[in-house]
């Protein structure tokens, strides 16, 4: 039997392109916070320290931004204030109104500690501010994760693997804009090896979640990796993407650890900083843009249109020009007005 | 079980199996209405607490689970209404969509209610047979896009009615995302959650839902479950056998119900699609 839709609506996707900003840059802060967090506790002059600045400078731009993406891709953004009038505990995205901006807060406070040079007081914020960034790598997984009409949402492997990729997303901002930084500041060789073979295990963390997911669907019920498997047999779009995203995600491991010895070159560790972030984006593209575009009930898939406005390129474009005009600002801010020293290490 | 053409299709030789249980239908109306139960009872315990910011509670606590459902506003009392659609009725005319439109002024493009239509062909038959399947809201027992609401803008009445306030609707889209029929949208001129309302307001002045009204077959039948009498009740006892709801694996407990829908259409529809035209360029 054969069945073909005559007339059927369009659907669109709910979810702007702002919903895949706005979960690559939370991802991306959530790793800064961690990292920044880890460094606070090295040693003075140590690796760990030396990596401090570009952790910090990661953490500012991405916690800053991300929040201007999550109030735009609500299509009522000035009635943001409705989430706090009508608190919601059983909603993760009500929750996600509260855990959001504290830890916005808490990561705004973490730099300019840093900038201060209060060292101390920076490692008593490391053990609030890694609680916060837990509650935002929960919350941001749970809301996806509870959707239970869509299958490839369905998923424990979602917030697995966006919190992992978004991880991997804060090491490549970091490898893109160490060199944005003062002289002094920026890491040594020994400190970008310590962030490339970070790297290393964030992607190797990827690929056994990747291959879990794939051996447990095999196995038996998971209703996400059937949905998947059917995606790549019927669909020429979906079987191009999955075959190149897992060609890119091999070229960028191969590019992590072939910079063992090219990371002196900076074009080297701007190509595979940007290699990383733009597989991490690309995954929340295909996650959130890929699968609104497959119907709940009907045939086939829903064309997805992206309109050049502010719905969709002029708005992408806008949060990079934003994430651009913050690196230029705290750049320009450590040049004129530089770190204090930390007392500590003085 | 092979699909049957419209005109032979009379269902009530079909064996096809009943894909939602009769006892959810005919339920006493103290069942119906959540309040005076035992659940109600803790819901409310819970809200009450949740109010006083009292997050202690293990439902509060615990967002996603899809057992919970906040407590129901008041509707028309006593009464829990649910829909029938007849598919052997049907005749894809779409007077539905249009006086759904007339009367509730979506946007251009944007539905509450449509038809789908179908063709169908099947191996070793030459004619093809056609299907025409309305669709609408659920309102279902357990909405699924209820409980994912950030600002309790979407709700279900006591009626079973789930409606949302688009004054207070921030248009994040989580309940779009939620339904597991599409039967919700942002509205492009309101910018917030839209979706089919039973016409709850014609209800409530006693007149039947546009859709309803202008069905030329009769195939839509709307009316008080609570009501053993109701026409309604009647005619899902006259086809026990026969009366299946859409997707009923997502355990959403669905108050729409078809008869005559195929078994190929009941979880979503393998099939080759048409080409569908984008509202912005209609």
């Amino acid at each position: 039997m054969q069945i073909i839709e005559l007339l059927t609506p369009a659907y669109e996707a709910a979810w702007l392109p702002w919903a895949v900003q706005y979960f690559f840059l939370v991802g991306m802060a959530t790793g800064a916070a961690l990292l920044t967090s880890a460094c606070a506790f090295g040693p003075a002059r140590g690796l760990l320290q030396r990596l401090l600045p570009t952790a910090v400078l990661v953490l500012a731009v991405s916690a800053i931004a991300a929040p201007v993406a999550l109030l735009a891709d609500l299509h009522q953004p000035a009635r943001f204030w409705h989430f706090y009038a009508h608190l919601t505990p059983w909603s993760w995205m009500s929750l996600g109104a509260v855990l959001m901006p504290t830890f916005v807060g808490l990561c705004v406070l973490m730099c300019a500690l840093w900038w201060l040079g209060k060292h101390r007081l920076m490692r008593l914020l490391v053990p609030v501010l890694v609680l916060s960034t837990l509650s935002i790598v929960v919350y941001t997984g749970a809301e996806i994760m509870v959707i239970r009409s869509r299958p490839l949402w369905n998923t424990l492997w979602v917030p697995i693997n966006l919190a992992l990729s978004g991880w991997l997303a804060t090491v490549g901002m970091g490898f893109v804009l160490y060199r944005f930084l003062p002289r002094a500041l920026q890491p040594d060789a020994a400190a970008l090896q310590g962030l490339r073979h970070l790297g290393l295990w964030l992607a190797t963390g990827l690929i056994a979640s990747a291959l879990t997911w794939g051996i447990a669907g095999i196995a038996g019920q998971s209703p996400s990796f059937d949905m998947a498997v059917r995606l790549f047999q019927e669909f020429p779009v979906w079987r191009i993407s999955m075959l190149g995203s897992a060609v890119f995600g091999a070229a960028v491991v191969m590019a992590l650890l072939r910079g063992e010895h090219r990371l002196a070159a900076k074009g080297y560790t701007l190509v595979l900083g940007a290699g990383l972030a733009a597989s991490a984006w690309a995954f929340r593209w295909a996650l959130f843009m890929g699968v609104q575009g497959v119907p709940k009930f009907g045939a086939g898939l829903y064309l997805y249109s992206m309109p050049l406005g502010g719905e969709g390129l002029m708005g992408m474009l806008g949060m990079a020009g934003l994430c651009v005009a913050l690196v230029a600002l705290a750049t320009w801010a450590l040049e004129l007005f530089p770190a204090r020293k930390p007392a500590s290490a003085a | 079980m092979p699909l049957q053409k419209r005109e032979l299709s009379d269902c009530s030789t079909s064996s096809s199996a009943c894909t939602c249980s009769t006892p959810s239908i005919a339920r006493t109306p103290q069942q119906a209405v959540t309040a005076p139960t035992k659940r109600g009872f803790l819901q409310d315990l819970i809200a009450m607490a949740a109010s006083f910011g009292v997050a202690g509670s293990a439902r509060a606590a615990l967002p996603g689970d899809p057992s919970f459902q906040p407590i129901r506003r008041p509707g028309m009392e006593g009464k829990r209404f649910g829909m029938l659609v007849d598919m052997r009725k049907c005749i894809g005319c779409q007077a539905c969509t249009v006086s759904c439109s007339v009367e509730n002024q979506p946007p251009i493009g944007q539905f509450r209610t449509t038809v789908l239509q179908y063709e169908i062909e099947q191996a070793g038959d030459t004619a093809t047979a056609m299907v025409s399947l309305p669709r609408l809201c659920n309102h279902c027992d357990e909405p699924p896009c209820v409980p994912v609401c950030p600002v309790q803008a979407t709700f279900q009445r006591t009626d079973g009615i789930v409606l949302v306030d688009n004054e207070r609707c921030v248009g994040c889209g989580y309940c779009v995302q939620a339904c597991p029929y599409d039967a919700r949208f942002i509205n492009h001129e309101t910018q917030t959650a839209d979706k089919c309302t039973f016409c709850e307001h014609r209800l409530e002045a006693g007149l039947l839902p546009a859709c309803v009204e202008s069905c030329v077959g009769g195939a839509r039948v709307i009316g008080d479950l609570n009501d053993a009498h109701s026409e309604i009740n009647q005619r899902i006892n006259a086809h026990k056998d026969e009366i299946k709801v859409l997707k009923p694996g997502m355990k959403t407990k669905p108050h729409v119900f078809y008869i005559g829908l195929p078994d190929e259409f009941v979880n979503g529809v393998d099939g080759q699609a048409t080409v569908r035209l984008v509202a912005e360029h209609l």
